[in-house]
């Protein structure tokens, strides 16, 4: 076991040098430490311990678990601030038709966002890798679906996915090797909706989920606690801090407090350190071989932009100026009704099933591709609202209540963005973090492609709506964010227009990496943490390989 | 949610004695039995206690804890009534109590007049008619909401009084979890959940209580 050495004034040298401690940086992490390599990773936010976000979130107001206050619950460093919308903190700078739909409710701390997703984990489809060759938009990744197809299989082993082996219900079925285990079983409401829908041409599949179906790599089976976001209380689902827990036992060395600021480079361009704030507000700084930047799809392009030095005067990584643009999130909506007949949504982990028959067709030379999730998170918080607001009292408050709880749908459109150079995270000229540090910005326009998309979903959800004899229908006519946040470090073959290679290594430094979901060119429409998991541990493949050469 | 002016957080004390509610509390304690007057006075007292100067975020135990206890057995009553249910916590009144005086200073005097419109009988909807009736309607509704969602008041001045104990879990407790808990073990969720067991049509909204 190698470990990193700290040095008696703070700073500290390692093999391995990761900035960011989410599901990438983490399975970056245990599999370097794995082989021996002594490596260190830098996390901005707090260690936050398991049991404190679920008490937390049991204390928030009603109001702030109905209106689905993900962020609110964690505790934030003071010099490392992430978005907070209860109310607003304006962190991240949101400009642009779009920009209310970007809203973005990331993590900094350790393990990452992913305490709080729910755990689908998707792969793309192999024709997502050929956007502009197959539907003339967008772009092509530097590598295929065949590239990544065996660190897919990595990402769902690491991760423990629980997927349906049935090739009839898999969404791409191209695959080499079965789920680590089987499916998340159905629950009635999930097997009542699929039985409705797809009798009418719809396909309502299993969401393959990193989520226990049995007890799996020190994690238990789920217990349906129905509460995988915000927080899984048991730990049944995987978060990025199983990874950096498990990098830590192999001796790997994670600083919390630890807020990277500024980036060295020597005549050849190569990363030789990194300087990061301590808790006291101290700089330090890192020196290693090998350098990687996993922050998250807005603070990697954000570091990498205030790391501008005398040799890379318009950022770190950016020669090609592709640093920050063509920002993408699977903007959304929800869609909500009553249904004619009970569902009893909430039975289950958060979501089990989705729509992905619109994933794919030509129409996607034109308008967007679209998944609908149904949304398992219980009803009786949505129900209760209305309930209240109708002015019942006594025994017809308790049947209302009951009623939409039982026969409450909830479903969650995705909608697939296209690149866009416009769509750009820039320094904020004027709003700096308790460090000094420049506040991101975001300008942001989903564009005519989704606008189109959008409008191919209304008609899809109307029809779903019919088949229930639904009551109380509503599609939120505002897109919200889904915080699949990518593009902003966008992979490409050619440097000139992008800043990572098909391993994620920056065209520009020969010993830097930026994996994650800034590096992917297409969205797809499904969420993006298991490509980003597969990108990442194919980077760690780059990095051992480049290590080795050494 | 429209503006509840019993539960907000902002309400000046200075302007009460001038307002409209406030005269229809004074209308209302005039009005009152003796027993009720008696309970409105224990009120006003724990009242004082808990509108000493208390640092924004006290827990909701901290002014709970100093209440008389007739003040919250008398609120417990009126919970009961307003809700219709009868098995519903005495610790949880009180911190409901407190919440609402704390974040309204004539909130002890309409909730002792509020109590006095009690009659032996009666239906949560009657009580809640006669709530409105008397220009109670926002408090008694105030009331209402915290026992079902745990939290008295909205947005930053919220109070949180209770979790599992929210009544609206109640409702589908046969079906459902409250989340965050996993009471039936492992993949629990595969049977047949219970029958719906209520009317499938929508009820006539908003005319109870309106």
């Amino acid at each position: 076991m190698s470990r990193p050495t700290l040095h008696a004034n703070g700073d500290a040298s390692a093999d391995v040098v990761i900035v960011g401690s989410g599901v990438v940086g983490g399975l970056i992490a245990d599999q370097l430490a794995a082989e021996g390599h002594a490596v260190l990773v830098l996390e901005a936010g707090l260690r936050i311990q398991r049991d404190q976000a679920v008490e937390n979130w049991r204390n928030m107001p009603f109001e702030n678990r109905l209106h689905s206050d993900f962020q609110g619950l964690y505790p934030q460093s003071p010099d490392a601030p992430a978005p907070l919308y209860f109310p607003e903190n304006h962190y991240v700078g949101l400009s642009g038709p779009n920009g209310s739909a970007f809203k973005q409710g990331y993590l900094r701390t350790v393990g990452g966002t992913t305490w709080h997703w729910a755990a689908s984990s998707w792969r793309h489809l192999p024709v997502d890798f050929r956007m502009q060759s197959t539907y003339g938009v967008g772009r092509d990744w530097a590598i295929g679906y065949d590239d990544l197809e065996p660190y897919y299989c990595r990402a769902e082993e690491a991760m423990g996915v629980a997927g349906p082996n049935d090739p009839a219900l898999q969404s791409p079925a191209e695959r080499s090797k079965p789920y680590p285990m089987d499916m998340v079983p159905w629950a009635y409401g999930d097997k009542r909706f699929a039985e409705v829908v797809n009798a009418h041409g719809f396909r309502s599949i299993p969401i393959p989920q990193a989520r226990s179906t049995r007890p799996w790599n020190g994690r238990p089976t789920c217990c349906g606690n129905n509460n995988c976001q915000p927080i899984c209380p048991i730990g049944a689902m995987y978060n990025g801090i199983h990874s950096i827990e498990s990098a830590e036992r192999k001796g790997a060395l994670v600083l919390a407090q630890a807020v990277v600021y500024k980036i060295d480079t020597d005549e050849a361009n190569r990363i030789t350190a990194v300087h990061w704030y301590d808790a006291e507000r101290k700089s330090h700084k890192a020196t290693g071989k090998k350098f990687v930047l996993a922050c998250n799809g807005i603070e990697t392009p954000r570091l990498l932009l205030l790391a501008a030095n005398a040799r890379n005067p318009n950022g770190i990584a950016n020669s090609s100026d592709q640093v920050g643009r063509n920002m993408m999130d699977h903007s959304g909506m929800h869609c909500s009704f009553v249904a004619n007949e009970p569902l009893w949504i909430g039975r289950g982990p958060a979501q089990s099933s989705c729509i992905v028959g619109p994933r794919d067709g030509e129409f996607r030379a034109q308008y967007s591709a679209t998944k609908i999730i149904l949304n398992n998170i219980s009803q009786v918080a949505p129900a209760t609202e209305k309930a209240l607001a109708m002015g019942l009292s006594g025994k017809a408050l308790d049947e209302e209540i009951r009623r939409r709880a039982v026969c409450g749908v909830d479903l969650s459109i995705s909608l697939e963005p296209l690149p866009d150079p416009n769509n750009r995270l820039t320094l904020s000229a004027t709003r700096k973090d308790p460090l000094g540090l420049a506040c991101p910005d975001i300008h942001y326009d989903v564009g005519d492609y989704v606008r189109r998309g959008v409008a191919a979903v209304h008609e899809q959800l109307k029809t779903i709506g019919q088949l229930f004899g639904a009551t109380d229908f509503v599609i939120n006519e505002n897109l919200n964010a889904n915080n699949h946040i990518m593009g902003g470090t966008i992979m490409g073959a050619d440097p000139r227009d992008s800043v990572v290679d098909g391993d994620c290594r920056a065209h520009d430094h020969a010993n830097l990496w930026l994996p994650g979901g800034g590096a992917m060119p297409s969205a797809s429409v499904v969420n993006t943490t298991l490509s980003m998991a597969a990108l990442g541990i194919r980077a760690a493949d780059s990095i051992s390989r480049s290590l080795a050469q050494a | 949610m429209p503006h509840d002016p019993a539960v907000s957080p902002s309400a000046s004390p200075e302007a009460a004695p001038s307002s409209p509610s406030r005269r229809r509390v004074l209308l209302g304690m005039a009005s009152a039995a003796p027993a009720v007057g008696l309970l409105g006075a224990a009120a006003l007292s724990s009242h004082a206690l808990a509108a000493d100067p208390a640092p924004a975020g006290t827990a909701a135990t901290a002014a709970s804890a100093e209440l008389e206890p007739a003040t919250v057995a008398a609120f417990l009553k009126l919970s009961q009534a307003l809700t219709a249910h009868a098995d519903i916590s005495p610790t949880t009144a009180a911190r409901i109590y407190a919440a609402l005086c704390r974040q309204d200073q004539g909130a002890a005097v309409r909730i002792a007049t509020l109590q006095g419109l009690q009659q032996p009988g009666q239906s949560a909807a009657t009580l809640q008619q006669a709530a409105d009736a008397h220009g109670l309607g926002d408090l008694a509704r105030a009331i209402v909401r915290a026992w079902y969602t745990g939290t008295v008041g909205t947005g930053q001045g919220a109070v949180v009084v209770a979790y599992a104990e929210a009544l609206m879990y109640r409702t589908v407790s046969d079906g459902l979890i409250v989340p965050t808990y996993g009471n039936y073990g492992p993949i629990w969720w595969l049977g047949e959940p219970p029958p719906l067991g209520v009317p499938l049509i929508v009820p006539a909204a908003g005319k109870v209580g309106a």
